[in-house]
């Protein structure tokens, strides 16, 4: 990251936000229809002893989702890349899973766990499980079969092939998983909230629209972008710092061939 | 190194191919790749194998090593049939296969991390004690970080492979094959994606190298001149299946240097190995 990837899109956004200064001002529309972004900003100082709880709420249930989902995935990806069997019976499930309607069960789930965090973590996972078993698996087979050869040539074990081909193989697609999941997480989490009616930004989001106080809405949806943003660069720098040869090999792609041997 | 003149006949040979035949059941049917294939190979010789493509040549590397076992014949090293050969010989495959995430230190040590801790052969005599281990380890990136120079890749042991050149990545490849601490090592053709004049320097630095290594060297080359510059004796693949057509020995003097390619002596033999391969 450097001036170059961070300036265009900061000057896109600010831009935007004072073009949406400038038409509230001289629509005159009434706040309940487009708050100004002063108004949301405001509102949102004004109600920050609810707002900093249902954050606190929200962040809780994306994380504690995010853990399970992370750990299920590479285990899951684990059991479907040892045993054939169990990839063959998994898959196509797993892709079915997908198209289960998550609005449908979310109020399901508050009826079997009741309201608290529990049915609002769950729905997260339900979200971010498939990014994260799927985008290890792929990366758990694309492992280029060669080096496992040569690794045999030279009396490797099975396990030691694991850990010393397979899985770092896998990383530069499991962070892609992980990152796709956290961009899904924050917003999967309220919509839980929201659905049930349980808490945390969700909540906070239904009671203002409820209320017309369409201020506090968009403060709730500022919010929910700034986590997901939030997190997206936690996975990234993660990423930089667990994967430096992943870097290097990109940037080498962009060198022109010396002419040295 | 005069290995033709010096060596006795009747010494074990370091690696004997007896009767290999390998024929492969895919989808598309049967294919023979290898018929009854004999030779052997003796102590720091250098034997290049050369046969046109589909030969069989890297099936017959495969064997060797054993990541494939053979319908029929044997695979002696030092006049002993393994049960399991992975790990005895050295082996460089075609391409260089250096794992992008580790550094080139780290690359060049594999094979001993593996014969250290986990590796099929180790695990026969009984792990190795930690501690034991551990020194183990440190020594041989001692090693590594001696021989760097000695390949040409000194300040560049702490790099990713990415970063290296060709020629470079190949003798990291080598120095990995060196670094097994196996008498024998089978190299499949590993100048062969380079240009021209790098192959030519490699090949001069690899005879060099292979003075003081005194290692026993299986060379596939598809180059003519490069089999016949590399090599104590020559063993020619007939198209598929592969079968030894022929093994002419090279009657030329060691040191070589590239100015013999021009000598009639040196004619002769390219001579010989391409009418052998049906190139007139
Ligand atoms: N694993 C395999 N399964 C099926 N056929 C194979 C396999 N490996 C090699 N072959 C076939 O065996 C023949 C010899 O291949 P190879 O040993 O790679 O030749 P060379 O290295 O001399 O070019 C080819 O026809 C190739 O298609
Ligand atoms: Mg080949």
């Amino acid at each position: 990251m450097n001036a170059r990837t961070v300036v265009p899109p900061a000057a896109v956004i600010v831009g935007a936000v004072v073009a949406w200064h400038v038409v509230v001002i001289a629509s005159g529309l009434p706040p309940f229809i487009l708050p100004s972004p002063v108004g949301v900003v405001r509102s949102g100082v004004e109600t920050w002893n609810v707002l900093g709880p249902a954050i606190v709420t929200t962040l809780s249930e994306t994380l504690l989702g995010l853990a399970i989902s992370v750990t299920l995935g590479v285990a899951f990806a684990g059991a479907m890349d040892l045993v054939p069997l169990v990839r063959r019976a998994l898959y196509p499930l797993l892709v079915a899973s997908q198209t289960v309607q998550i609005l449908a069960i979310a109020p399901l789930l508050v009826i079997w766990f009741g309201f608290g965090l529990t049915p609002n973590i769950i729905v997260v996972v339900l979200f971010t499980f498939f990014p994260m078993t799927v985008a290890t698996v792929d990366g758990l087979t694309s492992t280029d079969p060669d080096y496992i050869r040569l690794l045999r040539s030279m009396g490797a074990s099975r396990a030691r092939i694991w850990r010393t081909v397979r899985l770092p193989a896998a990383l530069p697609s499991f962070f892609s998983g992980l990152r796709l999941s956290v961009t899904y997480s924050v917003v999967a989490a309220t919509v839980g909230e929201w659905v049930g009616g349980s808490g945390g930004l969700g909540l906070y989001m239904l009671r203002s629209k409820n209320a017309l106080e369409t201020d506090q809405v968009f403060v709730a949806m500022v919010i929910t972008t700034l986590l997901s943003i939030g997190l997206f660069l936690c996975v990234f720098l993660c990423e930089r710092l667990a994967l430096p040869w992943y870097y290097t090999a990109q940037r080498r792609e962009q060198w022109d061939e010396q002419g040295i041997y | 190194m005069t290995a033709t003149t010096t060596r006795d006949p009747e010494a074990t040979p370091r690696l004997a191919v007896d009767r290999v035949s390998m024929t492969f059941h895919g989808e598309a049917g049967a294919v023979e790749a290898l018929a009854d294939v004999s030779f052997d190979v003796h102590r720091e010789e250098i034997v290049t194998v050369i046969g046109p493509s589909g030969s069989g040549k890297s099936t017959l590397f495969n064997v060797i090593t054993g990541l494939i076992e053979p319908q029929a014949g044997a695979i002696r090293i030092d006049g002993r049939e393994l049960a399991d050969r992975t790990g005895a010989v050295a082996y460089m495959p075609q391409r260089d296969l250096l794992l992008p995430w580790r550094t080139v230190l780290d690359n060049v040590v594999l094979p001993l991390e593996i014969q250290g801790a986990g590796g099929t052969r180790a695990r026969a005599r009984g792990r190795a004690k930690a501690p034991a281990r551990e020194r183990a380890r440190e020594q041989a990136r001692e090693r590594a970080r001696e021989l760097m120079p000695r390949f040409g890749l000194e300040g560049f042991e702490n790099h990713y492979p990415a970063v290296l050149s060709g020629g470079m990545r190949q003798r990291a490849a080598f120095l990995r094959t060196v670094m097994s601490g196996r008498e024998t090592l089978l190299l499949d053709e590993p100048f062969g994606a380079l240009d021209a004049l790098t192959r030519r320097r490699l090949q001069d630095w690899l005879l060099e190298l292979q003075r003081e290594l005194e290692r026993t060297i299986l060379f596939i080359t598809h180059d003519v001149e490069e089999a016949v510059y590399l090599g104590d004796r020559v063993v020619v693949l007939s198209p598929r299946p592969g079968r030894v057509q022929t093994t002419m020995p090279v009657d030329l003097p060691r040191p070589r240097h590239q100015q013999m390619i021009g000598d009639p002596a040196f004619g002769r033999h390219v001579a010989t190995l391409l009418e052998e391969l049906g190139v007139r």
